[in-house]
């Protein structure tokens, strides 16, 4: 933030120098630019700061308060502590975020891993080999990538509930098992990398007598990892953040079943009936169900952005 | 492809292959048990799509002409177009579409919102690389807690809204004033979605050849030209295929209005109904209130709508490509 109040204060030297002529032009837009940058930061920030402002202000503030308190009198982390011990959700003394969390994490992350290398799998079978019906194959695989089927999400309740998935542990089943294969979109996505990497290698890994699997974990894996990280990211913010399914299918069933994002829904609505208010343990809930996901971003941010505009600047 | 075929052959799974297509006689060829081994992978994601789209997608479709017992397949009974009956004549779901497409707007004010910052972040700006990391924060976070944390500043009582503009307005719950309610949630909306555009629209951004802009302003075109005639025209693809997915995505509108929407004991979304999108009509009725049969035919016209939309949509990108 510091960077950009310097470059306001003065226009850059070059553009100064090439264009003297309409420099105050430059000047003036460039201030523009950073206002409207500025501004759009902040408007980024603001709701995370409003909140986080609260989940520090305890519940005696409040309770003689007319308005938002922009800054408490007497800071306190009650609103935290709360989450550990009025969790109403809570069993054997885990809050039901932090169970949420891990059963996020497994739902998530086995379907993903196991989704993926199939996914890789199939994309290096359509790159490096000829086999039966192959382009009828790829042709209906690239149609179904192009339906929109998302309408179909609730209704497809009823087709697991027939199969007796949609009752006890088995409710997990329909969150997990359709992303352990190898996905029409995924395919799609990687072929076209896999022909980017040289036929080069292949072909010497071929002449020293690699076999079909030894060339795919020994040098497609390795060399698809760019690609393999944009998937990854995709679907572990798509899983981490999945609501709706959570909602269908684990919404009636025990505690201990729910993800993250449908115990902070429960927690957050169990909250807002309480009379006292508990804004401080509500933000703070929201934060914590936030800050875990935030924190791996911040730290591959690199990863995360890139991956996601991957293939995007291609097109 | 000669290379493929090459490294193919030293495989030695399209030797056959190879000599086939000089004899003309594909018909003959012999398949290697790779080839099989690739014909069976290559299954998989068809077989999988088939039993776990393709099944519940063909059961909704049958159930849309019959009535179940609580969702009972076997309790199917054909019923004349009773469903679709209903839900033509169901002033709820037409009411929800409304909704519906008021919200899904925001995703085009997004889209502008996302161009506009992303062409600014590529004017050699200071820090623009913390801005970015900072825009792109909604993105990661789920539809529910960014609903929450706006639940809280529109707040009636201790909202900063409120608290800003002195006043005690209840923008969340006013049965006279339902439309605010949308408006929130428009925000939340406009608030969020751009993350993604942002980044999508800078990647492609920094793949426009900079001579054109040289080019241009050699000829004489001021900062808006260029963006007309250079930068547009080299994003068109980009843009078409956030528009695609902001229109999916905006249609099946949900996570957010269930949170600032609940329901009500009375079964009402938000004040006056006004909360109610097709999505969450169909998450009550099919789920709720076990009549997948009435939700089924709900689906489909959002199917249909969806995918009507999508299909222009897909054909000016085509357009796009060829160009």
């Amino acid at each position: 933030m510091k960077q950009e109040t310097i470059a306001i204060s003065g226009p850059k030297q070059k553009e100064s120098s090439v264009r003297r002529k309409s420099g105050k032009k430059i000047h003036v837009g460039r201030i523009v630019i950073y206002a409207i940058l500025l501004l759009y930061s902040l408007w980024i920030l603001a709701p995370f700061l409003i909140i986080l402002v609260t989940s520090f202000t305890s519940n005696a503030e409040y309770a003689d308060a007319t308005g938002y308190i922009w800054w408490p009198q007497n800071p306190s982390i009650e609103g935290y502590l709360r989450l550990f011990s009025d969790d109403p959700y809570m069993i054997g003394g885990i809050p039901s975020l932090f169970r949420g969390f891990i059963n996020t994490m497994w739902i998530t992350l086995l379907p993903l891993f196991s989704g993926l290398l199939q996914s890789l799998l199939v994309a290096y079978c359509y790159s490096r080999y000829n086999f039966p019906c192959k382009n009828v194959l790829f042709m209906v695989t690239v149609t179904l990538m192009f339906v929109p089927l998302g309408a179909f999400g609730f209704v497809s309740y009823m087709f697991y509930q027939n199969i007796g998935w949609t009752e006890g542990y088995a409710a997990w089943l329909p969150m997990i098992v359709p992303g352990m294969f190898a996905s029409a979109g995924t395919v799609f996505f990687l072929r076209p990398y896999l022909e980017g990497i040289s036929g080069e290698i292949v072909e010497a890994a071929q002449i020293d007598g690699m076999g079909f699997w030894q060339i795919f974990f020994a040098i497609i894996i390795p060399l698809s990892k760019p690609a393999l990280i944009a998937q990854f990211i995709f679907g572990f913010v798509g899983g981490y953040n999945n609501y709706s399914g959570a909602l269908l299918y684990l919404n009636d069933q025990i505690e201990s079943m729910w993800t993250l994002q449908l115990a902070l829904q429960k927690l957050i609505a169990y909250l807002s009936t309480s009379v006292s208010g508990d804004y401080a343990f509500r933000c703070a809930t929201a934060l914590m169900a936030m800050l875990p996901l935030i924190i791996v971003y911040l730290f591959c941010q690199k990863f995360f952005i890139e991956g996601i505009s991957f293939g995007g600047g291609k097109e | 492809m000669v290379t493929k075929d090459e490294a193919m052959a030293a495989d030695g799974c399209s030797a056959e292959a190879g000599l086939a297509v000089r004899r003309k006689l594909p018909k003959k060829r012999k398949w290697k048990s790779v080839q099989w081994l690739c014909f069976g992978l290559a299954l998989i994601p068809i077989v999988s799509f088939a039993v776990f789209s393709g099944v519940p997608v063909v059961l909704s479709f049958i159930s849309m002409f019959t009535n179940m017992e609580n969702n009972d397949l076997s309790t199917m009974e054909w019923n004349s177009f009773q469903n679709f009956i209903e839900v033509f004549h169901d002033e709820r779901f037409w009411r929800s579409w409304k909704t519906t497409f008021w919200l899904a707007s925001a995703q085009l004010v997004t889209l502008v919102i996302a161009l506009i910052i992303s062409v600014l972040l590529e004017q050699k700006v200071k820090g623009a690389k913390a801005m970015q990391v900072l825009f792109f924060i909604p993105y990661i976070c789920s539809a529910v807690a960014v609903a929450i944390m706006w639940q809280w500043v529109f707040s009636k009582d201790f909202g900063v809204l409120n608290a800003i503009f002195g006043t005690n307005i209840d923008w969340l719950n006013d049965a006279e004033h339902p439309s605010r309610l949308v408006w929130c949630v428009y925000i939340t909306t406009v608030w969020s979605a751009p993350a993604y555009g942002i980044v999508m629209f800078k990647a492609a951004l920094k793949n426009v050849n900079p001579s054109l802009y040289e080019a241009a302003s050699l000829d004489g075109a001021n900062g808006f030209d260029r963006f007309w005639y250079v930068t547009l025209p080299a994003i068109k693809q980009v843009t078409l295929f956030l528009l695609l997915a902001s229109i999916t995505g905006g249609l099946a509108v949900f996570d957010a209005v269930t949170v600032l929407a609940p329901l009500s004991w009375t079964g009402v979304a938000g004040p006056g109904d006004i909360g109610l999108t097709v999505n969450y009509y169909i998450y009550i009725k099919g789920v709720q209130q076990s009549e997948m049969e009435y939700a089924a035919v709900m689906s489909w016209v959002l199917f249909i709508v969806t995918f009507a939309i999508s299909f222009f949509v897909i054909r000016a990108r085509n357009k796009a490509a060829e160009e």
